[in-house]
């Protein structure tokens, strides 16, 4: 596989942290790479089942945390400078809205300290807002350009929440997710059987300590998906909103759950989006630059 | 000692009416007592009738001039289960309690003077005290969401069954909670002011009653003492023991019939039907054996927590 074909996708559930008993926000980072290089004047594919879409990274920001919008928009904009993000998908709700305003700001708070960035912003405010900036940012409602591109006219929210569960237990079900193994299994439980991490254990143990909480997090993401429910009715039968729309809950937490299909829903834009396609492939821009001398 | 009475509930039970409690039915007495706005959603067979019954009736005799009502949503229920302690109260029983009951005033054509010393109206039952007070069990008609109460004010109000009500009708919100209006002697005391109680098992959380519940629990989690959200079960009978001499654990913990019920449950009903969980009702979503292909994928794969693109395309370079 080649490096240049990694793609980067950030899903953000924020929560407000107000008390003790506030949701917890969550933010999921996941890499897409094509399962297949394509070849020289070949473009990449458009079909999600295509590519490999592994989840690499995951932060929970408690109550404890008590980050504001301006510190939840520093650290997204501290991952972005990180991964360089194709696209960021954010639930307008628990303040989404907020760290939005946040994030189109050339001025961040990165690691503490005031720190001069590329803004991030969506399609619609941000071209209006600023001349430069990484125009990345989905709003997960309806009406934002990259929601209407998958799913347009849908009828009310709802049905939105319906499309995303639907999209995400297809991509589940056939396999194109994928997780890390749990952290047992890196502690020692999967030495034997490969040989490339026989060193497991001490590996892990060397990492920095956000990473090991990425890989827990990432372990709780996986716990919290067998936690989804869709309410039936007494006959079992799927029970829907006046929209014909199923609902969702959850028993316990989902925040990590909400986070992985908002990033799923920005990988599946980005690839709606074409833009990708206007790039210019890594092999036709090596050693060509338009004058080739004498 | 009224006074003593009107700060520990309990002690004015035991002693006027000669009722003993189980530790957990004293707690959600006091529940009851210093809360304004009150959800229990215990189990069943874990004594919320008579608790209830002790709660208006306690209320009634320390507080002058007291209304209280109390609704279910089948007017037979009522009468058998919530009316039917005033027959078991007697005087020889309870004789304190007998020495507050007061007699009507007049009979309204349907009314009679029933055996238990309380009116019985075709369309309400009511219990008056000496000191001013009355209970009244109003047939409420939630089908016609619950106009008939229209012009009603009281100080306490106990909804039972609320579940059922609001899976039914508008008949809370549209008539029985703004019947809590009755002038009292001071809104904002946790004992002087106006109660609303509502009991009832749990149910899902699809149920059209969860909004109310969480509503009360959004208000709980703010920390507004006027709110409480109670929950018992079968289980928190204890050792203690109870008027018979036997424990109060094996006098109503009555196991076989309990586990009859909870065979027939699936185990989201029993949460909220055994232990008054809110439990979510549906199916799994997203199917454990598709999960653990996704993580053996990532297995398979090396896929690894990165921290950042470029300690994933060094990986990636590492491979290949």
């Amino acid at each position: 596989m080649k490096a240049e074909h990694v793609y980067f996708f950030e899903g953000i559930d924020p929560a407000p942290s107000e008390s003790h008993k506030s949701d917890d926000g969550a933010l999921v980072a996941a890499a897409a790479q094509p399962r297949r290089i394509p070849e020289k004047d070949e473009m990449l594919s458009d079909n999600p089942a295509d590519w490999y879409f592994d989840f690499v990274y995951a932060r929970r920001l408690t109550w404890k945390q008590k980050a504001s919008a301006r510190q939840w928009a520093g650290i997204i904009h501290q991952h972005h400078q990180r991964f360089r993000f194709e696209r960021i998908c954010m639930d307008p709700n628990g303040g989404g809205t907020l760290i939005k305003r946040e994030l189109i700001s050339t001025r961040q708070l990165l690691n503490g300290v005031e720190t001069d960035v590329t803004p991030i912003g969506d399609q619609v405010d941000g071209p209006r807002m600023v001349a430069r900036g990484d125009f990345i940012l989905h709003l997960f409602k309806r009406g934002d350009p990259g929601v209407e591109a998958l799913w347009p006219e849908l009828p009310g929210d709802d049905n939105l929440n319906d499309a995303l569960y639907s999209v995400c237990k297809d991509a589940v079900d056939h396999g194109l997710w994928a997780w890390p193994m749990p952290i047992e299994e890196w502690l020692g439980g999967m030495q034997k059987e490969e040989g490339r991490r026989q060193n497991g254990g001490n590996e892990i143990r060397q990492w920095p300590e956000e990473r090991v909480w990425a890989l827990k997090n990432l372990d709780a993401a996986t716990v919290q998906m067998k936690n989804i429910v869709v309410a039936t009715k007494e006959d079992g039968t799927f029970q829907f909103t006046k929209r014909n729309a199923r609902q969702f809950s959850a028993v316990g937490k989902k925040d990590f759950v909400s986070a992985s299909m908002y990033c799923y829903a920005a990988f599946l834009m980005w690839l709606r989006s074409d833009d990708w396609r206007s790039r210019v492939a890594p092999e036709d821009a090596e050693q060509f630059s338009g004058w080739g001398g004498r | 000692m009224w006074g003593d009475f009107l700060c520990d509930p309990v002690l004015a039970a035991f002693v006027i009416f000669g009722v003993k409690l189980d530790a957990f039915q004293a707690a959600r007495l006091r529940y009851y007592w210093w809360a304004q706005n009150v959800i229990d959603s215990s189990g069943v067979s874990s004594g919320k009738t008579i608790v209830i019954w002790l709660f208006v009736n306690l209320r009634c005799i320390l507080i002058p001039d007291h209304e209280a009502a109390v609704y279910y949503p089948v007017f037979e229920t009522g009468k058998m289960s919530f009316w039917d302690y005033y027959t078991k109260f007697t005087a020889a029983k309870a004789p304190i309690f007998r020495a507050q009951l007061g007699q009507p005033m007049n009979l309204e054509p349907g009314e009679e003077k029933g055996g238990d010393g309380t009116l019985h109206g075709a369309a309400c039952y009511k219990a008056f005290f000496r000191n001013g007070s009355k209970a009244m069990m109003p047939a409420p008609s939630f089908m016609k969401d619950a106009v008939t109460q229209a012009s009603l004010r009281v100080n306490t109000m106990v909804v039972e069954e609320w579940t059922h009500v609001d899976a039914s009708s508008d008949g809370i919100n549209k008539q029985l909670i703004d019947r809590t209006t009755r002038p009292c002697w001071n809104q904002h005391h946790p004992i002087w002011g106006n109660h609303i109680l509502y009991s009832a098992h749990a149910q899902t959380r699809m149920h059209p009653a969860f909004k109310r519940y969480n509503d009360h629990q959004r208000r709980v989690n703010r920390g507004d003492p006027t709110y409480a959200n109670i929950a018992y079960s079968y289980k928190d009978y204890s050792g203690l023991t109870s008027h018979t001499g036997k424990s109060f654990r094996e006098e109503h913990r009555i196991e076989g019939t309990i586990n009859n019920k909870r065979n027939t449950c699936s185990k989201v009903e029993w949460n909220g039907q055994g232990f008054g969980i809110w439990g979510a009702n549906g199916t799994g979503w997203f199917t454990e054996a598709a999960i653990l292909q996704c993580v053996d994928n990532g297995r398979r794969r090396g896929v690894t927590p990165v921290l950042s693109r470029q300690q994933l395309v060094e990986g990636v370079k590492c491979e290949t």
